[in-house]
């Protein structure tokens, strides 16, 4: 039974063999290794049996040595099977078309989950989704990854404090934080302004409070400013805690307020190598398509060779029949050429450039509104190559610092 | 010679026991009840209908007679008979050289 479903597998044929001694061909065909079964003779000229489809070429080349006459009757198998199938053309239609559609309705996006976010929020995200192509009804491989939509949507919506999103099979689920931004209460009770840096005062505005400075003081770190008691000036410059306390309650406290803007020093140390080795993109690219099948990468319609130096940008984009990801995934890939240089600076070019690089250190570390003021070089040296400066920057910038008063209740 | 030889393969394969269709290429004709006959190391058919099977084997031939007779299989060396067997006759033949003609 077991060799005859092996047999209806591969496919056989009955053949039917006419002449003298019929039995006599089918032992020249098991002497040839070709295996047979079911023989029955019909009468002293006829003989049929059975033989596998694919010993079928075989069987025509010995018949050629022999004086028999060989027919061919019935065919049975799986080979046949489907060949009669796919004589049915409209039928193979309907299955190819078939899993055509599934496979395309695999790859749709067919719903957007926005949680977490209110409603005004969540049109934003859909808004923004929706120039990304990430809407309901499009091809999943138009949309870029999870991870670069997150990255996209954090970046082009600042109230957003994060965003999650999630790739389910063909669903978007999107979870959001909103950032919840506190209003900052503009009478927070009684504070002085004090100084959050050393420098000279040059110049001092006060909204509110009174003003213990003025320009061209020398203030230190943690020294008042702008003071919220008004009132009696004289008490307030001792530091006598009790006699403050005492005297304190009499007056008025307020929340000073006010801008002092002073000149504070820096110092900066940069260290500038006379030869530097750096690599740039040349702008030409090169794009590459694959289509990847297990392991195996197929180039599709690149075969140009690639740059000797490259920068590689490959983008990867999962298949799905169903819920199933398919083991073949769409690679785009970008090449950029890159050069690398060899930049050689003569002393005078490696200073300008320091300088140019601790400015640009500098003012990334102070609020927007300083100004530099001033710039000076202290020292100068060049060794092992390198050319070594320190320099001194004058900045004019607001030290003002909040600094509540202490009730003592 | 041949006889010395022979007599040798036949003390041989008795003293160690082997089966002596592997060492002096005789048949071996195996019968299940009457319906069955599957006969191994065969040197080739030689008649074969509907009601007899006449089979080629070492120094001799096989007569199997009987009824409707199907080869439910055929191999090189192998054949699997089907029917109603009513008779399994061994004739020894001196030279085989008649069968082989008869091919």
């Amino acid at each position: 039974m077991r060799g005859n479903r092996k047999n209806w597998l591969a496919g056989y044929v009955v053949v039917k063999v006419k002449g003298d001694y019929p039995e006599r061909f089918f032992e020249l065909c098991a002497r040839n290794g070709i295996k047979t079964w079911d023989i029955i003779k019909q009468d002293s000229q006829t003989c049929t049996g059975r033989i596998l489809k694919n010993d079928v070429p075989l069987l025509r080349q010995l018949k050629r040595r022999t004086i028999y006459k060989i027919y061919f009757k019935n065919k049975f198998g799986l080979p046949f099977q489907l060949q009669s199938l796919s004589k049915q053309k409209p039928f193979m239609i309907g299955v190819f078309l078939a899993f055509l559609s599934i496979f395309f309705l695999s790859n749709v996006i067919w719903r957007i989950d926005i949680v977490g976010l209110d409603n005004e929020m969540e049109k934003k995200v859909t808004d923004k989704l929706q120039t990304y192509g990430v809407t309901i009804g499009n091809f999943q491989w138009n949309v870029a990854s999870p991870l670069e939509i997150q990255k996209q949507l954090l970046e082009d919506i600042p109230e957003l404090l994060w965003i999650g999103v999630n790739k389910q099979g063909s669903a978007f689920h999107l979870e959001g934080v909103e950032k919840t931004i506190v209003e900052k209460e503009e009478e927070l009770g009684p504070a002085h302004i004090v100084a959050n840096k050393e420098g000279v005062i040059a110049d001092i505005y006060a909204e509110n409070g009174q003003p213990l400075v003025k320009p061209n003081d020398v203030v230190a770190k943690g020294d008042r400013l702008i003071s919220g008691i008004m009132g009696n000036e004289e008490n307030e410059q001792t530091d006598d805690e009790e006699n403050d306390k005492k005297e304190e309650k009499k007056r008025t406290l307020t929340s000073a307020k006010g801008e002092v803007i002073a000149k504070v020093w820096y110092r900066s140390e940069i260290e500038i190598p006379l030869e530097e080795n750096y690599s740039t993109l040349t702008g030409e690219y090169k794009k590459r398509n694959y289509v990847k099948v297990f392991k195996w990468k197929i180039p599709i319609f690149s075969l140009s060779t690639p740059f000797e130096d490259v920068h590689q940008d490959i983008e990867e984009k999962d298949i799905y029949f169903l819920k199933w990801k398919l083991p073949i995934t769409w690679i785009k890939e970008m090449n950029y050429e890159r050069e690398s240089k060899l930049e050689k600076r003569t002393v005078e070019e490696a200073r300008e450039f320091a300088k140019k690089q601790a400015q640009i250190q500098l003012l990334r570390n102070l609020p927007k509104d300083a100004e530099i003021l001033e710039e000076k070089v202290l020292h100068e040296r060049e060794e092992n190559g390198k050319v070594k400066i320190t320099l001194y920057y004058t900045v004019l910038e607001n030290i003002a610092k909040r600094q509540p008063i202490n009730q003592g209740d | 010679m041949k006889k010395i030889k022979k007599k040798i393969i036949e003390v041989f394969s008795r003293s160690f026991e082997l089966p002596s269709e592997v060492t002096l290429k005789l048949p071996r004709i195996t019968l299940i009840g009457s319906i069955h006959a599957y006969i191994e190391n065969h040197d080739g058919l030689v008649v074969f209908s509907n009601d007899k099977l006449v089979l080629d084997v070492y120094q001799g031939r096989v007569h199997i007679t009987g009824k409707n007779f199907v080869l439910k299989m055929m191999l090189e060396h192998e054949i699997l008979l089907e029917g109603d067997i009513s008779d399994v006759r061994y004739e020894p033949v001196e030279s085989k050289h008649q069968g082989e003609e008869g091919l």
